[in-house]
């Protein structure tokens, strides 16, 4: 029997949504129609309600100095609303979170700074090779390079011990860049330093399409591709580039898997912009809302400002103290439901996560056993199977151990 | 209607002039749109047409309804109730699987399409399982081919997609 072709309905939003978000990945350049659809709410909701995938928020607040990352889900079609890391080395900073659900985190115990990736999902983690932690962390940020085997890094901007060079041109800022592979479960620090005039700063950032981006103060982007180990200064194009084009917010997004920017203009109009063509640094503005219209309704603070994007129908919204769910399509607007409230929260990481383990561990092959991964691993060992107050005694008994085995030496 | 739609007789013709005896209304009550069609007419002609749907793939959905009726009968708390219960849907399940097995790609469409005009949901949340379990893993050429899409896409935008999603393209 021939087959017939099947409705295009049936295959989006039957058949896709059964599947995975690798083969939706590879369906987007099946055809335009395909493409489109795949970006949109009701493709989405239909997916995370087939599938049984996890998407949210990591909210990170801080309290006397201490981290506590919470988790919020942001789609009703789920019933996990929970991902705590808890079975994570307390205390605990998330860095920056990868489009497979993975953390990168920072374990701070006892003043020795620990990085971890994780997949809250499954429970999976894994302590990784520390970079060079005397020098002052700027941003992170990590990408998947690719799922069997995992191939992740991870990228890492620092203060130099050179914090600026003065040239004929002017002053400028300079920045470090470590990159980790876990391929050969190596950091590696580029000998070049990222220069950039002293009165510009490093804003919002995201990543995408397998590269960092990120928007400074003076409407430039800098761009870090994973690939290539290599980055480059843009600006962007008119009338982005003039700097009274927005009078405040700027939000670098992820639109449709690529670049996109949220700005404000003339303090009423929200408009989002998406970047074309790469190659060409063209822009298309795709949306625009009267945001002071918007927050001047009913559950809404004087301070919202725009997050990020679910997708190309839904938008959230830092309301202050909880996050609101704008939907394009219709103009509504819905608070998210949350345990704790928002209060002053600054740092927010996307989820989108299923629940298939992947394996974080490092082949021996790639384990370099030199004195400075020994002595980590001899304190993971240490720290790790025991709680707070246990492993501070089996500390200081290693200590008391020593000091009488030197002691025995001496005399 | 005094009588009860249990006694009822049914018969279905397919869109080869096939008709299929029915004599347990009960085995169509998956299928929603026959179900309807039986709850609206209260006449004593009960030949429904099925214009869409060929024999073959009409004898497969009815013998997939028989296997699934009463399959969603929860029992009333009983152990023993609870265990037959379960080992019953265990036993269909495996049943399902092996009905979608062997099924070529012509018949399984076909199917999902007789079970998309039948709005028979478990039917068809089950044959769309299936092809998205046979689409995972492939390259994206493949799934056009399969779905017998056509690429509208120049190979500028289609590459700058692939970059879009670079877990996907390794």
């Amino acid at each position: 029997m021939n087959s017939p072709s099947l409705p295009s309905e049936i295959i989006l939003y039957n058949i896709l949504t059964r599947s995975s978000l690798e083969t939706i990945g590879r369906s987007r350049v099946v055809c335009k129609n395909w493409n489109q659809t795949t970006h949109e709410e009701h493709f989405f909701q239909q997916f995370y309600h087939n599938t049984k995938m996890v998407y949210g928020i990591f909210t990170q607040q801080v309290n006397c100095n201490k981290y506590s990352p919470t988790f919020v889900s942001t789609t009703e079609a789920n019933p996990i609303s929970q991902l705590p890391l808890n079975f994570l080395p307390k205390p605990l900073e998330i860095e920056a979170v990868t489009k497979k659900g993975l953390l990168l985190c920072l374990n701070d115990r006892y003043r020795i700074p620990r990085y971890l990736v994780c997949k809250p999902t499954t429970r999976e983690w894994r302590f990784i090779p520390n970079p060079k932690t005397r020098y002052q962390t700027r941003a992170m940020a990590i990408t998947v390079l690719g799922s069997i085997p995992l191939h992740y890094k991870i990228l890492r901007l620092s203060y130099p011990k050179l914090l600026c060079v003065i040239h004929k041109s002017g002053i400028f800022s300079c920045l470090q860049v470590e990159i980790f592979d876990s391929r050969i479960w190596k950091w590696k620090r580029l000998s070049e330093l990222i220069k950039f005039p002293h009165d510009e700063y490093l804003h919002t950032m995201v990543t995408v399409r397998g590269s960092f981006y990120c928007l400074t103060t003076n409407n430039n982007i800098f761009v870090f591709d994973f690939e290539t180990e290599n980055w480059e200064f843009f600006s962007l194009p008119y009338p982005l580039c003039e700097l009274n084009y927005t009078q405040s917010i700027m939000q670098l997004v992820e639109y449709e898997g690529g670049l996109g920017l949220i700005c404000l203009v003339n303090e009423e109009w929200m408009e989002l912009w998406m970047m074309e063509s790469y190659r060409e640094n063209t822009w298309r503005r795709v949306k625009n809302l009267n945001f002071e219209t918007l927050i001047k309704q009913e559950g809404y603070g004087h301070y919202a400002s725009p997050m990020a994007l679910c997708n190309n129908d839904v938008m959230l919204i830092n309301n202050y103290m909880n996050i609101m769910l704008y939907d394009f399509r219709n103009g509504s607007s819905k608070p998210i439901k949350m345990e704790c409230s928002l209060r002053g929260c600054k740092k927010f990481f996307k989820l989108e996560s299923d629940f298939v383990p992947i394996n974080l561990k490092t082949p021996l092959s790639r384990r370099a056993f030199d004195s400075k991964s020994l002595k980590t691993s001899i304190l993971n060992f240490i720290a790790k199977p025991f709680s707070g107050l246990e492993s501070f005694g089996y500390f200081i008994f290693l200590l008391v151990f020593l000091i009488n085995f030197l002691l025995n030496i001496l005399s | 209607m005094s009588s009860s739609d249990s006694e009822r007789m049914l018969k279905l013709k397919s869109s080869d002039g096939v008709t299929f005896d029915i004599k347990d209304a009960i085995v169509v009550t998956k299928l929603e749109f026959i179900k309807n069609i039986i709850e609206d007419c209260c006449g004593d002609n009960d030949l429904i047409l099925v214009p869409n749907v060929n024999s073959e793939i009409l004898a497969m959905v009815l013998e997939w309804c028989k296997k699934h009726v009463g399959d969603d009968i929860i029992s009333d708390g009983e152990d023993d109730e609870e265990n037959e219960y379960f080992s019953r849907k265990k036993e269909i399940k495996k049943w399902d699987a092996e009905f979608v097995k062997n099924l070529d790609q012509g018949v399984l469409y076909h199917l999902l399409m007789a079970a998309d005009y039948l709005n028979a949901k478990q039917l068809l949340d089950l044959l769309t399982q299936r092809v998205a379990d046979m689409i995972k893993g492939k390259k994206s050429e493949q799934i056009r081919q399969i779905f017998n899409i056509k690429n509208d896409f120049t190979p500028e935008e289609e590459e700058a997609i692939k970059k879009r999603n670079p877990w996907a393209f390794e």
